[in-house]
């Protein structure tokens, strides 16, 4: 496998104020790479780097092996991009702004654009100004994969796209992915990184913090814990080996935990317990766990 | 390519209302006024003796020229000229401005295409809506020059003297294109290019009250003056070669700046 985007060191900055630093990936060809971190991370600032919307100020961006900067033009012919807020030309229909897109990699792309148009369910002759968000983001995704791209770059593509579409979007990405296209999948939503990518990079304050595959970062990732004894029931006592933050409040005690599970199992089944809750963590917590590194 | 004919595309209906505005105010002025206007120089002369001096150089009434056909065509050119530089500006403004204003930069600077190809095809866009304005402005100059019993030796003193709006346009298109590139958000684009047009009036104004050769060389409406044509043969090329100067440089700065600027998320 080849890398069909590799960064090294890539950094911009807005004279004191920080953009990315030293960022270095490396997304293969066929994968569906994932992109996360809360807003204003740096994973807009490292997109838009490497579509050339903004210069970087060093280090290295290549898509396809070539010069992000330098082989723009040729780059972009197989790049489909779909930035997280979608605008278009004042008094366009969808159908008009799919041709006049098409008509910049000179090939037709009739047939892509009706198919797409019909899965998700969009209405080719409305104005895109009338369309809700959730239309206009439908617009976004034709008019980033009418062209068949070998390059999907997708900047948090969900918002505004209702559960049922989101499904289908994933199911599209999936279907691109399998026709051969590269993903890269930026998102602050954990979960719909884990539904999709097959391995992600963490980016925290302009700085990759961690690439893992998923299954691995889910492995890594700390559990967050809570449960309710009956009353009665002394919860001083309670401790095991990877939990953190413990906070005991009468019955209840909540903390983050990462460890073994069937220790935390058995500590639990020492307590007359009326409710527990094990969940995923929210993305903080996740970033709690590289924060403590 | 398909930049360009986009661009013409969607500046199609007010190009035309702006080129007809045009046409139509020097064929009704040149050809209906004119005539009127000569007939009554006694009456018109009388009037004139009651207006203050400043008041009449502000509107561009010089009255030793105004009853010849050049002096009478200078006289209009001054409002023409104004249409003119608002249109011009706001040819330029829309081209450059367009996906800044619709907050869609995104989606053509991911497209593959340079920024150099882009800024060249809106700015041949501009030109050809200009040129093609000015070709018929030439036309109808001849027709009512030829219409008007004038000398036909002097036809091509017209239509040299006709081409001043065109330059002049040039200017005023730069200028546009300059404000397009460089401001962070255009909000309206007629009333940019209006403000644009009447700031180029006052400045000439201010000329036409003061004399002052230096208020004229930052007087982008004065740079090409009909008269000078009618008159000596030529426009003045100290003024031609400042706005050529004028127009490079603010072309010059708008495509550095349109091919390397960051473009900012929304």
């Amino acid at each position: 496998m080849s890398a069909v985007i590799e960064t090294k060191n890539l950094t911009k900055s807005y004279g004191r104020t920080r953009g990315v630093a030293d960022v270095s990936l490396a997304v293969e060809e066929g994968e569906i790479f994932g992109f996360i971190g809360p807003n204003g991370a740096g994973k807009s600032t490292t997109i838009r780097t490497l579509l050339s919307l903004i210069h970087k100020t060093s280090g290295e961006a290549r898509i396809f092996g070539l010069d992000c900067e330098a082989d723009k033009v040729k780059i972009l012919k197989d790049v489909g991009y779909l930035p997280s807020e979608v605008f278009y030309y004042d008094n366009m229909r969808a159908v008009d702004l799919f041709k006049y897109s098409a008509s910049f990699y000179k090939k037709d792309c009739s047939k892509k654009i009706g198919e797409l148009a019909s899965l998700l369910q969009l209405d080719l002759h409305k104005k895109i100004e009338d369309m809700s968000l959730g239309n206009k983001k439908k617009v976004g995704i034709i008019q980033g994969l009418l062209h068949s791209p070998r390059l999907i770059i997708l900047d948090e593509p969900t918002s505004g796209l209702d559960p049922l579409m989101q499904k289908t979007f994933f199911d599209l990405i999936k279907k691109e992915n399998a026709r051969g296209a590269t993903v890269l999948f930026s998102s602050h939503i954990l979960s719909e990184v884990q539904r999709i990518c097959d391995r992600v990079a963490i980016i925290k304050d302009g700085r990759i913090v961690s690439v893992q595959k998923i299954n691995e970062l889910q492995q890594s990732a700390y559990k967050a814990v809570s449960f309710t004894a009956r009353a009665g029931a002394d919860l001083r006592g309670f401790a095991v080996p990877g939990a953190q933050n413990l906070e005991i409040s009468g019955q209840s005690a909540g903390f983050i935990f990462k460890g073994d599970v069937n220790a935390l199992l058995t500590e639990l089944g020492r307590y007359p317990l009326v409710n527990v809750d094990i969940t995923e963590p929210t993305l903080e917590e996740i970033f709690m766990h590289y924060y403590s590194e | 390519m398909n930049i360009y004919s986009y661009e013409i595309k969607s500046q199609l209906r007010t190009y035309i209302i702006w080129s007809v505005s045009i046409l139509v105010v020097f064929l009704i002025f040149m050809s209906g006024l004119y005539h009127v206007f000569m007939d009554s120089r006694a009456d018109v002369e009388k009037a004139y003796s009651g207006f203050p001096p400043a008041f009449s150089a502000a509107f561009g009434i010089v009255i030793e020229q105004i009853f010849t056909y050049g002096g009478f065509f200078q006289f209009i050119y001054t409002y023409i000229a104004i249409i003119g530089a608002i249109m011009a500006a706001a040819v330029a403004i829309s081209a450059f401005s367009r996906e800044k204003r619709s907050k869609c930069v995104d989606f053509l600077l991911t497209k593959p295409v340079g920024r150099g190809a882009i800024f060249t095809a809106k700015l041949l866009a501009g030109l050809t809506m200009l040129a093609v304005t000015n070709i018929l402005f030439v036309a109808v100059s001849i027709l009512v020059h030829n219409g008007s019993g004038q000398d036909a030796a002097q036809l091509d003193r017209a239509v040299w003297a006709s081409c001043a709006l065109f330059f002049m346009q040039l200017v005023f298109l730069s200028i546009g294109a300059l404000y397009a590139t460089f401001a962070k958000k255009v909000r309206s684009v007629p009333g940019i290019a209006t403000a644009l047009g009447f700031a180029g009036f006052i400045l000439s104004a201010l000329y036409s009250l003061l004399r002052e050769d230096a208020i004229r060389f930052i007087s982008p409406l004065t740079y090409f003056q009909p008269y000078a044509v009618f008159s000596t043969g030529g426009f003045e090329t100290r003024y031609a070669v400042t706005a050529a100067a004028v127009a490079v440089a603010c072309i010059g700065l708008s495509y550095v700046k349109y091919c390397k600027y960051d473009v900012p998320a929304l």
